[in-house]
């Protein structure tokens, strides 16, 4: 049911819109990059995905990024714009359910765009490179270590969204955070754990320690995951 | 008869500021209860209280016989409530933020219609709520309130931004509420005539402290004891707190 | 009211708007890690390039990639929205003013405050090399007129990218979608700027400086801008875009 209501509060606030033709743009950059630059990639050594991943992922990354900021500030813009969210709050509704319902809305946004963009990383290797057997487990692979990956950035920009009644201040944290997520990718290990910065390692880029990473974002999730559920409870009284 | 609302010496301080102070209400069932007191005196934070909105510091309070924090979902589930502003989606039309109030509370669809009806909404329920007038927003906010036609309202200074028609047809309905529905209000106003005209029972509250629980005529009573004025209930209520505010220092 | 004293009230408005603060908590997010990863400037990527003109030059990279491009678009529309809260801007409209003149008067405080960051970065550049240069035992300040000459470059091509978000958050009724589509118009500036029309496309002219002056830097020292048809199409998408926000301003409220 929380779905269901979450997901009617989306309505007109250009939500959906906005992940419909962002996931098309963050679809088009490959396409756009290969096209652009056929001769360089092809020449390049290493299976075509890891070639694309390569060139495009950067791109593509500060694309949903964008779109991750955006859409957990207009979740919660719509709960605090005219005060909704202190009925939501008098009415018998755990407050843990308004939140993870957002998040798993906010998760099922994500998805869809990895669905595109892995449709155009597919297209791609078929129109520019050969497709082989491995490329669908590669991809596979892939896109569940990039989802695993932002699944925390995307919780943490969820809780700085509930945590602030004004959507600027939550937009400019995000924006923020993105601009360390541009700065530090090469720093090292712990630095590459700050949410906004960790959607940047690839599979390929995080080598042999592709299960720290996993473990340090699985590990993330559960403590944002917490804090989001004790943080709930104290934000009832402070409304 | 054991009233619907009773509270134990609750109070709550913020810091150094105390803003509700030792406070023992006795709301009866099936009436309405005017919550009076000038802006600022503990009248939302006390009914924030009531919903969970702010925990008491020290003290207690039952609603129909439970207790909070224990039996909040309960509490909440049978209590109606508009606090401060109207709260609503202003993407949602006024309809379509009924319903989610509906579903929230497993409601039959035709609870949202009966909440438009009661609050004169009909015509506007399929108007984006953000294009609604102010007292149209309010209407809103009391409709959410008295979907599903609650044991409990509590209702904030409900008329605010209202017309003057808007005002005699909220506070006519409202009166009419406990005949109409069987419920118990609980409504809050800095407007002595405003209370005057709705209520059965009224509680006069100043800087925290109650100064005065009952009826309107006991209210005279007490007023023509003291030696206030007692013919106007405006000039009473007046007396009432300057005469608090002159006994206490600035808290 | 002439436009300066418009200007001057206009700045008047952004006391205590958190503005200024926005300003340079990303200059403080680049630099940190910028003098802990000071020592990777000793041994360059890119062949022919010293240590001390790839320090400088890669923290300028990070800085007209993201954060640059990105305070801007902040900034645009954290103006906007100091007449929007409150109904300021319906104040303003009712008083003896010129509407487009106020519009041109509140894109000058953006390029004041653009100067300022960009100031900012280069003062923050002076004194990270030096912490950098004792960090790491070696000397990475790189000439002074060098690093002045692009930054300053660096801040003149940015205008008309401020000129086109200025008109989107002008234009654009939701703020978080002005916002939005702002930082997605900065991520294909990579991609862009490898075309032939590169130059159609403002939001990727100051990175496009910086990494042409990397080249000069590096590999190719005699490479240059071309800056026709450069200059003149930046002028004329300048001039654009701020004519067509001098006349969207305040519209809405108008209608």
């Amino acid at each position: 049911m929380t779905i269901g209501i979450e997901l009617k509060k989306l309505k007109s606030t250009g939500f959906f819109t906005s992940f419909f033709v962002g996931g098309l743009v963050a679809a088009l950059v490959p396409i756009a990059n290969t096209g652009f630059r056929t001769e360089l990639f092809t020449s390049l050594e290493g299976s075509p995905l890891s070639i694309l991943l390569n060139a495009n992922l950067q791109m593509v990354t500060m694309l949903n990024q964008i779109l991750i900021i955006c859409g957990a500030c207009l979740m919660y813009h719509t709960e605090y714009a005219d005060h909704a969210i202190r009925r939501m709050l008098t009415l018998p509704l755990k407050g843990e359910s308004l939140f993870f319902g957002k998040s798993l809305l906010l998760a099922l946004g994500f998805f869809f765009l990895l669905v595109l963009e892995s449709a155009s990383y597919a297209f791609c290797t078929m129109h520019w490179f050969r497709m082989t057997d491995g490329f669908l487990p590669e991809l596979l692979k892939n896109m569940g270590f990039a989802t695993l990956l932002t699944l925390p950035t995307l919780l943490f920009m969820l809780l700085v969204a509930s945590a602030c009644q004004s959507m600027w201040v939550s937009l400019g944290i995000g924006v923020i955070f993105m601009s360390m997520g541009t700065v530090l990718p090469e720093g090292p290990f712990p630095l590459t754990l700050v949410p906004f910065v960790t959607p940047f390692k690839t599979l390929a880029d995080a080598g042999s320690g592709w299960a720290a990473y996993a473990a340090a974002s699985g590990a993330e999730l559960l403590l944002l995951a917490l804090a989001a559920c004790m943080f709930i409870r104290i934000r009832r009284y402070s409304l | 008869m054991k009233p619907i609302i009773e509270t134990h010496e609750l109070t709550k301080t913020y810091g150094n500021f105390t803003a509700v102070y030792r406070l023992n209400l006795h709301i009866r069932k099936g009436t309405v209860y005017g919550f009076l007191g000038p802006n600022g005196a503990g009248k939302s934070t006390t009914m924030k209280m009531f919903l969970g909105l702010v925990r008491p510091t020290v003290g207690t309070f039952t609603i129909d016989g439970m207790a909070y924090p224990r039996d909040r979902m309960e509490i909440l589930r049978r209590t109606g409530s508009l606090i401060e502003e109207p709260s609503f989606y202003g993407n949602l039309t006024g309809r379509e933020n009924l319903d989610l109030i509906r579903r929230i509370l497993g409601l039959k669809p035709s609870a949202v219609d009966d909440a438009l009806e009661l609050t004169g909404l009909t015509r506007f329920g399929d108007r984006p709520a953000k294009k609604y007038s102010l007292g149209m927003k309010q209407r809103l906010g009391l409709a959410g309130a008295l979907i599903g036609r609650p044991p409990l309202l509590i209702l904030d200074e409900p008329t605010n931004g209202l017309d003057p028609v808007g005002i005699h047809e909220i506070r006519t309905l409202i009166r009419s509420l406990p005949e109409k529905i069987g419920c118990t209000v609980l409504v809050s106003s800095h407007l002595l005539p405003e209370i005057e005209l709705m209520a059965d029972d009224v509680g006069i509250l100043n800087r925290g402290h109650l100064l005065f629980e009952g009826s309107m005529e006991e209210l005279r009573e007490t007023a023509a004891m003291k030696g206030l004025p007692s013919d106007n209930l405006e000039e009473t209520f007046l007396a009432l707190v300057d005469e608090d505010n002159r006994k206490r220092r600035p808290m | 009211m002439n436009l300066f004293a418009l200007t001057a009230a206009e700045l008047k408005k952004i006391r205590r708007s958190f503005i200024l603060p926005l300003l340079f908590v990303p200059l403080v997010i680049l630099w940190v890690p910028n003098i802990i990863n000071a020592d990777k400037s000793l041994t360059p990527v890119m062949a022919g390039i010293t240590p001390e003109n790839n320090f400088f030059i890669q923290s300028f990279m990070g800085f007209a990639w993201f954060i640059f491009p990105a305070s801007i678009i902040v900034c645009t529309v954290l103006l906007q929205q100091l007449e929007q809260k409150n109904k300021g801007l319906l104040k303003m409209l009712a008083l003896p003013i010129n509407p487009r003149l106020l519009c041109l008067a509140k894109f000058l405080v953006l390029v004041l405050l653009a100067f300022i960051q960009a100031a900012a970065m280069t003062g923050l550049y002076f004194l990270c090399a030096r912490i950098a240069s004792s960090y790491v035992g070696a000397g990475l300040m790189a000439q002074t007129g060098m690093v002045l000459r692009i930054s300053g470059t660096l801040f003149l091509s940015s205008l008309p990218m401020m000129a086109l978000y200025w008109l989107m958050s002008v234009c654009l009724t939701t703020p978080v979608f002005s916002i939005g589509l702002g930082l997605a118009t900065m991520v294909p500036s990579v991609l862009l700027m490898n075309t032939k029309l590169w130059f159609l496309y403002p939001p990727c002219y100051p990175f496009y400086v910086v990494t042409s002056n990397y080249m000069k830097l590096s590999t190719d020292p005699d490479s240059a801008i071309d800056l026709v048809p450069w200059v003149p199409a930046a002028a004329g998408i300048s001039i654009l875009c701020l004519l067509i926000a001098c006349l969207a301003f305040g519209h809405r409220e108008r209608k």
